[in-house]
């Protein structure tokens, strides 16, 4: 109690701004905008919104019209939105109940690592539990809350204060408290709180989920090996059924996750991956948002950093020299590590000796894995004998064989696990140095750490900003949105600007803002933008007014809302061609007006326009793959969009060696994965497809499930080399 | 004892050699990782410059040799020059200045790339440099991109290319890039014949993206803008000489009112953002890159978060990793800063703060420091 009441007071202080102003405004940590807040607050308001059972498909979000599996492009935070949901159903609005759960998780994370801490630090011996005095109780209390600070209230979780999901740091602990309570005691209590924290873990933010989930193999192997050559059948037993539950819950999370990957090939490139990689300088630039080094010492640098702190990395290597020193007692002998100043009750600590290197090889393989593919790069070909090193770098070895690795971009994200593992070995290294010091010292010793934490991690002060809460804050415009009937679909112009968060901030705002209409809109801010988006945004910059529309009908878009203070003078004098030959303005305020297409705008589903011409070349990246680029007839003028659930693009595609009397000798179906505005000058669709050996083939393609489509055929050559030579016969 | 003692020198032997592997896989590693990028991810007009018109049997450039491109993709044509157009002043060496338009095209203005080339090869030596001009704006030099990997002709016969300036006899080729442990990827396809001058190329191609031939002429001649033939008189050692030159002014920071300040983002902004004043501190920075810092200052910049109420750093970076030089703005009420950063490419790429993008600067220069101000609601 007393520990939570003091991580509420570092929680309530470190993080002031934010529960000062708890229900109207949102912080956006380190980012420069606030569009990932808005993000994320329009996800929890989703969640909640189906929870309410107002909308049947959890997945097909309002966002991205008319693509489906919208919530899926980012994290979906089921999680976020069961949690706050008791607090929206008693009438706190969404922004206080997005604060609330932000301090929760500072608080929580905190809380979490002093519970597992305290756990694994009072686990002692049999024979030992006699010699447990006041004073260790006390310096073990200290210890395990020194080391909550350290994982809780780092640089980290400040930097990330405006990702909401990054902020769910509680759950990996109360794991790893969950699996060690259930491997010491077998209980089914045990095993329900390691299957309720594992799933928090998952359902609040899946990169951590996917990054715990290794951990917690390499903890049930570590911990469980022993039970399964002992046989204990009861034991084994509640392990199998708990992990059995565990993925049983899983999987709704995975499927719709995975749905969207494989219509919209969410996949993350290798190079993307490399480049969101730490690499070794990341650990050494040293925060800004840190009062001490950003304000007092001025030696911040505004580049994203993981530096873990100087009592973290101190106190870490305390505790991984106590662990080395303490870890084998028996075979030193009592009386060997007494005369050497350490203590008999630290000596018979179950934590160094039982799990003490575990957990400082964990934080080394955390430490490891938060490089990516930064330490190897993507591509071994010019290695040399080093080439080998790239199959053994752990990351690629993920990448390659896990599934879930392959969709996410953030390895440096590790770093959490290594803050945790080195946090908990801090809080054993400020415990063994309480015990070797003089009982004078120790006070001071204790009190000077754990000031020189806080001082160290202390935040400079957080950006806050103001965010409407209800219907009446948002712009007069939208309460005739709201008035338009349930079923409309609505795009906000102007689009995205450029990349750049300051550019996609109004995207985000106008995410945030569809929580208060609920229409379906076609604006979308995610951590994946669908290829017709973007271009849709270079059809209104660069095309006429009746192109412009013509896209808005592919889009199935029946309103159109403007703000013509953000809008430039091309967009306002097509705008102004359109009124009235397209468009009825249907209200006006201030700077803003809504309009409404004029035609019978519903999605369209004609056939895909006829195929003009295709051809083979190189692949980008993949190996033993080739290139199919399809090239369709489309008009000046015209525009058609395709999705993978409408107008999908589906292709058989076979190899014959000579001719196409024999039998092919690969048959392969390319899809095509995004979706796509075709337009005159952007008509072609690449397909990457699985490659025959090289040689010299005759290529046959046609339109999969279309019973009179045309088949094209070719003769293509593939070069070892990796060139691809194609003709078409005609 | 003794066995603590050996376990002691066999740990710390192994962590040196590990350490010696790393460095030397670092090394490695960092020779090749822009041949990854390169065979991986560069566009074919980046990828032509490999190949040294020698190999295509030019044998010399004259100055006033000129060709012209059309560059397709799936999405895109345009019309790319290269023309031989000058030669320094004073030199002995075969080198000529080699301009190629075209190939990018910022804010409705085309950028002219020149670069001190010889027929032997167009890629930029270590020490040269490369000017970016615009008609109208001050030169802006850089550092090339230099990357040593050699390439390799495969040889696959002779065929007739027909290409809007007639029908040519080429010889087909496949070009590999080789890495420095000797393997090779692919590069592009071309035909080449030697009288096509400068380059050699009729027609290049990699994946959708096809380089044709549409115009060959020698003795073209063309005036060089007052400001630019100046730049390309002075020698290779102009590099240092921005820092320097920068420096100088930093002293004496009115001298830059004198530079002209007039610049509109056509995509997302309507008015000079931030004023007069902004154009000045992107002037004093990177010594007269208007349209680099347009493109930085607008569109390519990546947020980054200075705390307000500190002081900020400006660096600009030099393409070899060593600082040109490192300016500091004290500025009280909010934050302005411009990164400069490597690209894997060797390009520079500029980052700016969101703050910057609000439209709501202006920079004086006062006492020798530049002050940036900002105006409402930054306050």
């Amino acid at each position: 109690m007393l520990a939570a009441t003091c991580f509420l007071v570092i929680t309530l202080a470190m993080a002031w701004p934010v529960a000062r102003r708890l229900n109207t405004h949102v912080t956006p940590g380190h980012e420069p905008a606030i569009s990932v807040a808005y993000l994320n607050l329009w996800t929890v308001a989703w969640n909640h919104h189906w929870l309410k059972g107002h909308v049947d498909k959890y997945w097909d979000a309002n966002q991205f019209y008319p693509h489906q599996k919208t919530l899926a492009y980012s994290e979906p935070q089921f999680g976020m939105g069961l949690l706050t949901f008791p607090l929206v159903c008693l009438g706190v609005n969404i922004v206080t109940a997005y604060n609330l759960l932000l301090l929760f998780f500072l608080w929580g994370a905190g809380m979490a690592v002093y519970m597992l801490c305290w756990y694994l630090f009072g686990k002692f011996e049999k024979k030992s539990v006699n010699t447990q005095t006041a004073a260790y109780h006390n310096y073990r209390w200290m210890a395990a809350v020194m080391a909550g600070i350290l994982y809780g209230f780092h640089f980290y979780m400040f930097a990330e204060m405006g990702v909401l999901q990054l902020m769910a740091t509680l759950f990996p602990p109360l794991t790893f408290l969950g699996i060690h309570r259930f491997f010491d005691n077998s209980r089914w209590r045990d095993a329900l709180l390691f299957c309720t924290v594992f799933l928090g873990c998952w359902y609040t933010c899946a990169y951590y989920g996917l990054f715990l989930s290794v951990f917690v193999a390499c903890f049930a192997i570590k911990l469980g090996y022993r039970k399964v050559l002992e046989l204990e059948k009861k034991n084994l037993i509640r392990g199998a059924v708990t992990a059995t539950i565990t993925l049983v819950c899983l999987v709704p999370l995975i499927i719709g996750m995975q749905s969207a990957k494989k219509a919209m090939g969410l996949s993350r490139p290798k190079f993307m991956v490399e480049q969101i990689s730490s690499v070794f300088m990341d650990y050494l630039r040293i925060p800004q948002n840190s009062w001490l080094y950003g304000r007092f010492l001025d030696i911040g640098n505004p580049d994203r950093g993981i530096f873990i702190g100087v009592s973290l990395l101190c106190l870490g290597a305390t505790g991984a020299i106590a662990v080395l020193r303490t870890r084998t007692p028996k075979h030193f002998g009592e009386k060997h590590l007494v005369g050497r100043g350490i203590p008999q009750r630290v000596q018979n600590a179950l934590f160094p000796q039982s799990y003490g290197l575990f957990y400082l090889s964990m934080a080394a393989l955390a430490f490891w894995l938060s490089f990516g593919m930064a330490l190897i790069p993507t591509d071994a070909i010019g290695l040399g004998v080093y080439r080998i090193l790239a199959w053994l770098s752990p990351y690629n070895l993920l990448y390659q064989f896990v599934p879930g690795f392959s969709s996410i971009r953030s390895p440096y994200r590790f770093v959490v696990f290594c803050n945790l593992f080195l946090a908990v070995l801090a809080g054993w290294g400020l415990l063994w140095l309480t015990q070797r010091a003089g009982p004078r010292w120790r006070s001071i010793l204790v009190l000077f750490l754990l000031t020189f934490t806080l001082f160290e991690f202390w935040p400079s002060c957080t950006r806050v900003f103001r965010v409407p809460r209800n219907l009446t804050e948002l712009p007069p415009i939208y309460q005739h949105v709201k008035k338009l009937p349930v079923a409309a679909t609505l795009i906000e112009l102007p689009l995205e600007r450029a990349f750049s968060q300051r550019g996609v901030e109004p995207q985000a705002r106008i995410v945030y803002y569809s929580t208060f209409h609920r229409l379906r809109i076609t604006n979308g801010y995610s951590g994946f933008t669908p290829l017709a988006n973007v271009e849709l945004s270079t059809v209104i910059a660069e095309s006429v007014a009746e192109k412009v529309l013509e896209a808005f009908k592919t889009f199935g878009i029946q309103y159109i809302l403007t703000h013509e203070d953000e809008l430039n003078e091309n967009e306002k004098q097509k705008l102004r061609v359109l009124e009235g030959k397209g468009l009825t303005l249907l209200a006006r305020e201030d700077t803003d007006s809504l309009y409404k297409v004029n035609f019978n705008s519903t999605a369209v589903e004609d056939p895909l326009p006829p195929i003009e011409a295709l051809t083979f070349y190189e692949t980008r990246t993949s190996q033993g793959h080739v290139t199919l680029c399809l090239y369709y007839q489309v008009d000046e003028g015209q525009c058609e969009l395709t999705t993978p659930w409408k107008r999908r693009i589906e292709y058989d595609v076979m190899w014959y060696s000579k001719s196409t009397q024999n039998e092919p000798i690969l048959v392969s179906t390319g899809v095509y994965r995004n979706s796509k505005l075709l337009t005159k000058t952007g008509n072609a669709i690449e397909i990457n497809l699985p490659a025959p050996p090289p040689g010299e083939y005759t290529v046959s393609v046609r339109q999969r499930a279309v019973a009179d489509s045309n088949t094209m055929r070719g003769l293509c050559r593939i070069h070892e080399s990796g060139f691809v030579n194609f003709e078409p016969i005609l | 004892m003794k066995t603590r003692l050996f376990l002691i020198l066999v740990f710390c032997a192994t962590a040196l050699l590990t350490f010696g592997i790393y460095l030397d896989f670092q090394s490695k590693k960092k020779v090749v990782s822009p041949f990854h990028k390169i065979t991986s991810d560069a566009p074919l007009s980046d990828r032509y410059s490999y190949i040294s018109p020698v190999q295509l049997g030019v044998q010399a450039w004259h100055l006033g040799d000129f060709a012209a491109y059309q560059f397709k993709t799936n999405t895109d044509r345009k019309r790319l020059t290269f023309h031989v157009a000058a030669k320094p002043e004073g030199t002995t060496s075969n080198e000529f200045w080699l301009r190629v338009k075209g190939l990018v095209r910022l804010n409705e203005v085309d950028l002219e790339f020149w670069r001190l080339l010889s027929v032997k090869s167009l890629r930029s030596r270590r020490d040269s440099i490369e000017i970016i001009f615009a008609s109208g704006a001050v030169p802006f030099l850089r550092p090339p991109p230099f990357l040593p990997y050699p390439v390799l002709l495969e040889p696959l016969g002779e065929v007739s290319v027909e290409t809007a300036n007639g029908t040519f006899k080429c010889q087909h080729y496949y070009a590999y890039l080789q890495a420095p442990d000797g393997s090779t990827k692919p590069l592009l396809e071309l035909w080449a014949n030697s009288s096509v001058r400068p380059l050699g190329i009729v027609r290049a191609r990699w994946r959708d993206e096809v380089l044709e031939l549409v115009e060959t002429q020698t003795q073209v001649f063309s005036d060089i803008p007052e400001m630019l033939s100046k730049t390309i008189k002075v020698n290779n050692s102009q590099v240092p000489r921005i820092a320097s030159h920068r420096q100088e002014n930093e002293r004496h920071p009115a001298k830059f009112s004198e530079f002209p300040s007039a610049s509109v983002c056509t995509q997302c902004h309507d008015g000079n953002m931030g004023g007069r004043h902004l154009k000045l501190e992107a002037f004093f920075v990177l010594s007269g890159a208007e349209l680099d810092l347009t493109e930085a200052l607008y569109h390519t910049y990546a947020a980054q978060l200075t705390h307000p109420h500190k002081r900020l750093s400006l660096q600009t970076t030099s393409t070899r990793g060593q600082r040109w030089s490192e300016l500091r703005f004290t500025w009280a009420k909010g934050s302005f800063s411009v990164f400069v950063k490597k690209h894997p490419l060797r390009r520079l790429v500029f980052f700016l703060d969101d703050v910057a993008h609000q439209g709501s600067i202006l920079v004086t220069p006062t006492k020798g420091r530049v002050i940036l101000h900002a105006i409402p609601p930054f306050l």
